[in-house]
């Protein structure tokens, strides 16, 4: 690893997508795969491949790795062996920012301690794991193959291993009531976690609870109820002492996930692995989007034939990154500082919305307006979506 | 030129799809008009739209050459006419055309509404009248029991009433005996200076502006001088010509014959139907007694969907005129739908063509508000206005009286069905004037306001009869009553749009109504949004669109963002076609919706 930062370096994130999962969860939509048999040796060379390919398409001004992330699917499934190459490669190509962060998201059931501590040595700090739930009711509920004891003794071993330990959890589950979400919350903070992630409940279509909701299998909490639990959340965690830095994510200081934080501040990130997406620096300084073929069997063949598995590469024009910039950057507490968003997007901010409709958002107490940033009132978090349309200029 | 006893001149009248047209097909097909390969079923219905939906629409005519079995060779002058009501102008100025009529009545169902209407109109011309009963190739035909129908309900001699299938041709030798036999001779004389009927007009893309002619005395013939006499305008003829109904020219059209002329003239309201034409070298003396001009009577705004279309809608709609000068357009703004037209139509059917017709011939997407009927107020001042436009109600302590349109209503429908549609008529405000059984069908005439009829009278009486029931309706005459301005408000701002005339006793119901309509069509938003429906500052009915609470998407990585723009970048362009009512954006479809309330 290269020692000295050097500010002039343009800094990138690396996402890295393992497409496999032991079994489909029914709510979920990511680009998760099961298979039996497959050959997985050929993925590692795979991946390799694509990740120089990749770096032939980047033009050649410096650029300095901040970040890597192990996505899924459920990267925890990977040989360390391959985590090892994967970032050994990165280093060859690139320079690695002193402050890296390599971030790695397991399920409770693909772990143990061996492993944990092969992928510490391969380089990853930080450590994600999908708790999701903690009664065994509910993680049944939701389909997964773990229960309750499980993730302690997961999260136990991991937050022995690695500094930064994170936890996932989903709620506005049919049937929690706020104060169940309460207490289950309340003993999820005392675990040994820095940071955690807490996702309401999303019904996507082609999953398996689109179909159930639909036949009224079970019946989605309402927006209100939805509403009083992402407020109790907020107050919860804070009272433990995490801050709420986005919609869904809370830290305590200093242990925001670095890598994440690229989205949401519209820097730029590579995306390898089947699915994975990218918005690459591009020569004028705009940015190119790649999309990787989805389908681990199509992508593994066209890395064979063609070295990477790109299934779309476009230019994001300048009023495109501005829409995606706002999206983004009001999710974050914080909101959008306007100089930083006019150096990432090469769009005048006052450009990107429409003045009237900020000034009445505004008055409304849904936005707070100021000469330096944009940024979403307490009252304005939950309602983001709604917020954009009105404000947006670009279409 | 043809002898006037060897002319027949007829109109066939019929209730709706009894079969008119298709009985010209093969009138057309025995005389050898058209022959096997251009001929196809309602040949004579050629707008699209006539053909789609399968009526007549515009009047048309065609000129026959007959053999008779005397051995003489006849022109048979065929004016086809439209059967609904709405249309009933077109039909009694064909008849003016004409000394006869075919009455064709479909023999599986019998008179119905329009069948009497247009048999009046047929007595009042003078007419000639041959029954025909029509459809007896189908098995539930009952041609004695029609008969006897006709003799009772009409009170016309049924006893040489013609059987046919218009559709076989079975019976169709005899109709053309029939004509010639039965139907008198045109009088006229064609010595006389030129006096001609103008019986219709329109724009024809390839001829210009195109005359229908009946001529009375004289000769029209190519090169001539005519004038107008209405207007006193003066025309060179261009074009002499006939419909065979292929466009045939010929060098003249003489007394007792119908035909067209072309004399390069610009504009279709130039032409005025029923005015006299004559020679302007050797004038006639006096001009023929003309006709009654139609008036609007029911009346709706016409807004684009897109306000960059105004301009083409005023083109659309002075082009459409051009062959329809029965509907008027001005200029109207409105608050809530932006720039659009305030057009006058004959009736809802007539409506829903010109509407039809403008989104199908010039592919215009339309926002059409409810339609409403003409008021007449008189003002505190002594003032008296007639009000077109709901939005344009005065104050209530500025009038003193409001009267509204009354129509006499004929229903004929299957006793069966009686009682619902006698409680339909009283619901909507209806007084009785008569109830006569025919058989097992009853003859109801009620007098009954407009105003409820074009709310959705028709789309009712069609369900509670089960699609039995035939209507048909002349205005009658105006009538006091105690109306009321109904207005939407959303958030306090009241929806010009959305307002309407209703009966006092209705306000609240309707009202209520369409805000629990409203409701439902208008997607929550950041703002709590209130609905209410208000008579001048009361408030008579309220409803509420709580406010959005929580839309944010939980996750949003690398990858959603994509997704996510496409997904906004949609929905403001969406945005772009929604109406903007205070700080409340209301879709597009809400307000179609909403305005459809009649419909459902
Ligand atoms: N079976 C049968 N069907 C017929 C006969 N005559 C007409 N029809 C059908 O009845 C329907 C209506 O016929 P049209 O000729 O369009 O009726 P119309 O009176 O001109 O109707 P409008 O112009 O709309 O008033 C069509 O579907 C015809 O095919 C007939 O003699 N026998
Ligand atoms: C795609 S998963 C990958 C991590 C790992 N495979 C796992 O399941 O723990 C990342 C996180 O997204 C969240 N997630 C996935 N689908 C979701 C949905 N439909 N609604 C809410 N959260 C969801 C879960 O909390 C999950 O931990
Ligand atoms: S384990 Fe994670 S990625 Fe795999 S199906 Fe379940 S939620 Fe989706
Ligand atoms: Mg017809």
């Amino acid at each position: 690893m290269n020692k000295k930062n050097n500010p002039l370096l343009q800094q990138i994130s690396i996402y890295i997508h393992w497409p496999f999962c032991l079994s489909k969860c029914p709510y979920c939509d990511f680009n998760s795969h099961v298979r039996t048999n497959f050959d997985y040796k050929k993925m590692i060379s795979a991946y390799i491949s694509e990740i120089h390919s990749i770096k032939n398409f980047i033009h050649d001004s410096p650029l300095e790795i901040g970040s890597i992330f192990f996505g899924g699917g459920t990267p925890s499934l990977m040989p360390p062996k391959f985590v090892e190459k994967i970032i050994s490669t990165l280093e060859r190509y690139w320079k690695f920012s002193d402050k890296l962060e390599i971030s790695l998201e397991a399920n409770p059931n693909s772990v143990d301690l061996v492993k944990f501590n092969g992928f510490k040595n391969a380089g990853v700090n930080r450590l994600s794991l999908g708790v999701q739930a903690l009664n065994d009711k509910d993680l049944k509920f939701l389909g997964r193959s773990h229960t309750c004891n499980e993730s302690l003794k997961a999260l136990d071993i991991a937050s022995k291993i690695f500094k930064k330990t994170s936890i996932d959890l989903i709620y506005g589950r049919p049937k929690q009531s706020t104060s169940d979400w309460e207490l289950e919350l309340s003993s999820a903070l005392k675990l040994p976690i820095n940071h955690i992630s807490l996702y309401q409940l999303t019904i996507e279509k082609g999953t398996q609870f689109f179909t159930d909701a639909r036949d009224k299998k079970f019946i989605m909490p309402n927006e209100n109820y939805q509403n009083t639990m992402f407020n109790i959340s907020n107050i919860i965690t804070e009272q433990a002492g995490f801050t709420s830095y986005e919609i869904s994510n809370y830290a305590r200081p200093n242990f925001t996930c670095k890598h994440n934080l690229t989205y949401w501040l519209y820097k730029p990130y590579i995306g390898i692995g089947p699915g994975a997406h990218g918005r690459m620096p591009a020569k004028d300084g705009g940015r190119v989007a790649t999309r990787m073929h989805s389908k681990p069997e199509t992508w593994l063949d066209a890395v064979c034939s063609n070295g990477h598995g790109i299934a779309q590469k476009s230019a994001i024009s300048a009023k495109e990154r501005a829409t995606e910039a706002l999206i983004l950057g009001l999710r974050l507490t914080e909101g959008i500082n306007k100089k930083h968003f006019e150096t990432n997007t090469g769009v005048k901010f006052n450009d990107a919305v429409i003045a009237s409709e900020i000034k009445r958002l505004e008055e409304k107490n849904y936005i707070v307006n100021s000469e330096q940033k944009l940024k979403l009132t307490k009252h304005g978090r939950p309602l983001l979506n709604s917020i954009l349309s009105h404000i947006v200029a670009y279409e | 030129m043809t002898k006037l006893s060897h002319i027949r001149n007829f109109s066939i009248v019929a209730h709706i799809d009894h079969g008119k047209s298709t009985l010209a097909d093969r009138l057309i097909q025995v005389c050898g008009g058209l022959d096997d390969r251009e001929m196809r079923s309602q040949v004579l219905d050629s707008m699209d739209l006539e053909r789609e939906r399968g009526i007549t629409i515009k009047a048309q005519t065609v000129r026959l050459k007959y053999k008779s079995k005397d051995g003489i060779e006849y022109i048979l002058n065929l004016v086809d006419t439209p059967g609904h009501v709405d249309f009933a102008y077109e039909v009694s100025r064909s008849l003016a055309a004409c000394e006869g009529s075919l009455l064709v009545v479909d023999a599986t169902q019998g008179v119905e509404a329009q069948t009497l209407a247009n048999t009046y109109l047929a007595i009042d011309s003078d007419h000639e009248i041959i029954p025909v009963l029509n459809k007896i190739d189908l098995p539930s035909a009952e041609p004695e029991r029609i008969k006897r129908q006709i003799d009772e309900v009409i009170g016309i001699d049924s006893s040489n009433a013609i059987t046919i299938s218009a559709k076989t041709g079975q019976g169709v030798e005899f109709v053309l005996e029939a004509l010639v036999n039965r139907l008198p001779p045109p009088e006229g004389d064609f010595n006389r200076p030129l006096k001609a009927m103008l019986v219709d007009s329109w724009y024809d893309s390839y001829l210009g502006v195109v005359i229908l002619l009946r001529i009375v005395d004289g000769e029209i013939t190519k090169g001539m001088n005519i004038k107008m006499m209405s207007s006193g305008n003066k025309h060179n003829v261009e074009q002499v010509g006939i419909f065979t109904p292929k466009t045939i020219n010929v060098d003249s059209l003489s007394a007792g014959e119908i035909g067209f002329i072309t004399a390069s003239i610009k504009d279709v309201s130039d032409c005025e139907v029923g005015d006299t034409i004559t020679n302007d070298k050797n004038p006639t003396e006096e001009a023929l007694p003309g006709f009654k001009a139609t008036q609007p009577v029911v009346f709706c705004g016409l807004f684009p969907s897109d306000s960059a279309e105004y301009e083409r809608l005023r083109e659309s709609l002075s082009r459409l005129r051009l062959n329809d000068s029965s509907f008027v357009f001005e200029a109207e703004s409105s608050p809530a739908l932006g720039f659009g037209f305030r057009c006058g139509f004959l009736g809802l059917l007539h409506l829903e063509i010109v509407q039809e017709r403008l989104e199908r011939e010039f592919s215009l997407e339309l926002v059409a508000t409810a339609p409403s009927v003409i008021y007449r107020l008189t003002l505190t001042t002594g003032e008296a206005i007639e009000l077109h436009n709901p939005a344009d109600m005065p104050d209530p302590t500025r009038i003193d009286t409001i009267e509204e349109p009354w129509i006499k209503a004929t229903i004929i429908v299957p006793d069966d069905y009686l009682g619902p549609v006698l409680s339909l008529c009283e619901e909507k405000r209806g007084n009785q004037v008569e109830l006569t059984y025919v058989g097992n069908r009853a003859m109801v005439v009620y007098n009954l306001p407009l105003n409820e009829v074009v709310f959705d009278f028709y789309d009712r009486l069609k369900s509670v009869s089960r699609g039995y029931a035939s209507f048909d309706y002349q205005i009658e005459n105006y009538q006091r009553s105690d109306l009321v301005k109904l207005n939407i408000l959303i958030n306090g701002e009241s929806v010009d749009a959305l307002a309407m005339i209703v009966h006092r006793n209705y306000a609240e119901s309707r009202g209520r109504a369409l805000c629990q309509r409203l409701k439902g069509l208008i997607p929550r938003q950041l703002f709590k949004i209130a609905i209410q429906a208000a008579i001048g500052g009361k408030v008579i009915a309220r409803e509420t669109v709580s406010a959005l609470r929580k839309d944010v998407t939980a996750k949003c990585y690398g990858g959603d963002v994509s997704r996510k723009r496409k997904l906004l970048e949609r929905q403001k362009r969406g945005k772009k076609r929604m109406r903007q009512i205070g700080n409340v954006e209301i879709p597009q479809e809400a307000f179609l919706a909403a305005l459809k309330m009649d419909k459902e």
